[in-house]
């Protein structure tokens, strides 16, 4: 297809999006809660709605988003191992600020990360967003004192192999009710008390290895564009 | 609610911009630009949820993944040896007849230009590994047959430049000259001229221009019989780049552009 032509359909199905979302808000009123929702939410102890949902009840949710993510991973690490890894990937010699800034940033990052990941079924947040966030924490270091001292500190390629032994463990704890006849992603550690960080023990501990696999998962893919690609 | 539909609004807008971008750099940042609107619609949206992933992966992390992996394509790697009035660094800014048609032609392709700086002689070599897209910097010479040359820009002739007292060659003997040749960088070669080593060289006339401006009292120069064009040298698998850039000049001609680079660099 032309490129104006191609162009002009990308924006004219943008505009439609939009003006659905637009046409949608002016007529509609505030969301409903269900009550199921409440329900669950005092079933598995979070008070995060959206967590209670897809580690309360959707396995497949849970289950798909691990294996997309490893997937990608897959894809990335195979496709980019075929091309020539860049000599010497070096920290980039003049960003000082960069340099003086990571120090102070990347523990607030990872903070962060790991605020994300232990509260998610309280507050915003979730595994996945806080290993992403972790990640970048990394990406940070990389940019500050380069991809060998960070790739040493982290054991290597010890990490790679924790990263393909994560998806299984999440599996197993999602299906591990199944063995006491109970449904998938059932509640088997007793719920505490509401709004406590370890109210909801089973959802914390799911964010927790989702979390760790997401940031593994991508320090893995930016190593590989690093490695392979670019010369940060 | 105004500024749930204004926020609403910029996304087409923004995406738009992004899309018609030519550079990519600035297209990826305009997408991360979207992801932060994005992330904005959401958090009025009562999905918190979600802004914080779409902030951490579409604002951060997917654009950082673009730009490496842009890294390499998004600009048009130009390996050259200085040549003064065609391509030479004054400060860090590359001058030259040379660096206006390049800029010319990377503004066209829509990439940056970048330019890295080699001896002369690895010129070849670098554009055969595949590191390089063109090889600039007063190519007059026969090259691999394997690079794609492309016309001409300027024409030049050659001069053989010895050290006085050696055995003499006249223009007979040597009529016509394979390639330029002095050991490693054109700014070496300088030096040495100014501390009165005996180097032998032979050169195009921009680098013999830039030679001359020291005492050549102790070295014969010899004008050779060959004159040639200046000419840009694209990599293997790089023909298309070679044709592109040849049309490009061929504009530049009929435009009167080129005379007017020429005049302002080498006059």
């Amino acid at each position: 297809m032309r490129r104006p032509v191609r162009t002009t359909l990308v924006v004219a199905l943008s505009l439609l999006v939009c003006g659905i979302v637009i046409f949608d808000l002016a007529v509609s009123e505030a969301p409903l809660r269900p009550d199921d929702s409440v329900l669950l939410a005092t079933k598995t102890g979070a008070s995060n709605l959206v967590s209670a949902i897809y580690l309360g009840a959707r396995l497949y949710d849970t289950l798909f988003e691990v294996l997309v993510f490893t997937v990608a991973v897959i894809g990335v690490c195979f496709y980019l191992s075929e091309r020539p890894s860049t000599a010497r990937p070096s920290a980039i010699p003049e960003s000082h600020v960069l340099q003086a800034s990571a120090q102070i940033l990347f523990p607030l990052i990872l903070l962060l990360g790991l605020y994300l990941t232990f509260f998610g079924h309280l507050s915003p947040g979730g595994g996945f967003s806080g290993g992403v966030v972790a990640a970048s924490g990394l990406l940070l270091c990389v940019m500050s004192i380069g991809l060998d001292t960070v790739y040493r500190r982290l054991s290597g390629a010890g990490i790679e192999r924790l990263e393909w032994a994560l998806p299984m463990l999440i599996v197993a704890v999602c299906v591990l009710p199944l063995a006491f006849g109970r449904s998938p992603l059932s509640n088997l550690l007793p719920v505490g008390r509401a709004r406590q960080v370890f109210g909801s023990p089973s959802i914390l501990l799911l964010n927790i290895l989702i979390g760790l696999k997401v940031l593994i998962g991508s320090w893995m893919v930016l190593h590989a564009f690093i490695r392979h690609r670019g010369e940060i | 609610m105004i500024s749930r539909t204004v926020l609403l609004g910029l996304l087409p807008i923004i995406a738009g911009i992004a899309l018609f971008q030519r550079r990519r750099l600035t297209a990826v940042i305009g997408m991360g630009l979207f992801s932060l609107v994005l992330t904005a619609n959401y958090l009025l949206h009562s999905a918190p949820d979600v802004a914080v992933t779409e902030a951490a992966i579409g604002a951060a992390l997917v654009t950082v993944i673009y730009m490496l992996a842009i890294r390499r394509t998004g600009r048009l790697l130009v390996v050259a040896d200085e040549v003064p009035g065609l391509l030479a660094f004054e400060g860090d800014q590359p001058v030259g007849v040379e660096v206006d048609i390049l800029g010319g032609f990377a503004r066209r392709l829509g990439l940056d230009l970048s330019i890295q700086i080699v001896p002369h002689q690895d010129v070849e070599t670098v554009l055969l590994r595949g590191d390089a897209d063109l090889g600039a910097g007063g190519l007059s010479a026969e090259l691999d047959a394997r690079l794609h040359r492309s016309r001409d820009h300027l024409t030049t002739a050659w001069v053989r430049l010895r050290p006085k007292g050696g055995t003499d060659l006249d223009s007979e003997e040597i009529p016509t000259a394979k390639r330029c040749e002095y050991p490693g960088y054109f700014s070496d070669l300088i030096e040495a001229v100014q501390r009165n080593d005996p180097v032998e060289a032979t050169l195009d006339m921009a680098r013999f221009l830039a030679v001359s401006r020291n005492d050549l009292s102790s070295w014969s120069v010899t004008r050779l019989l060959s004159p040639r064009g200046y000419a840009f040298v694209a990599a293997p698998r790089r023909k298309r780049l070679r044709d592109q850039l040849t049309a490009y000049i061929d504009e530049l001609e009929r435009s009167g552009l080129l005379d007017d680079m020429i005049r302002r660099h080498l006059a």
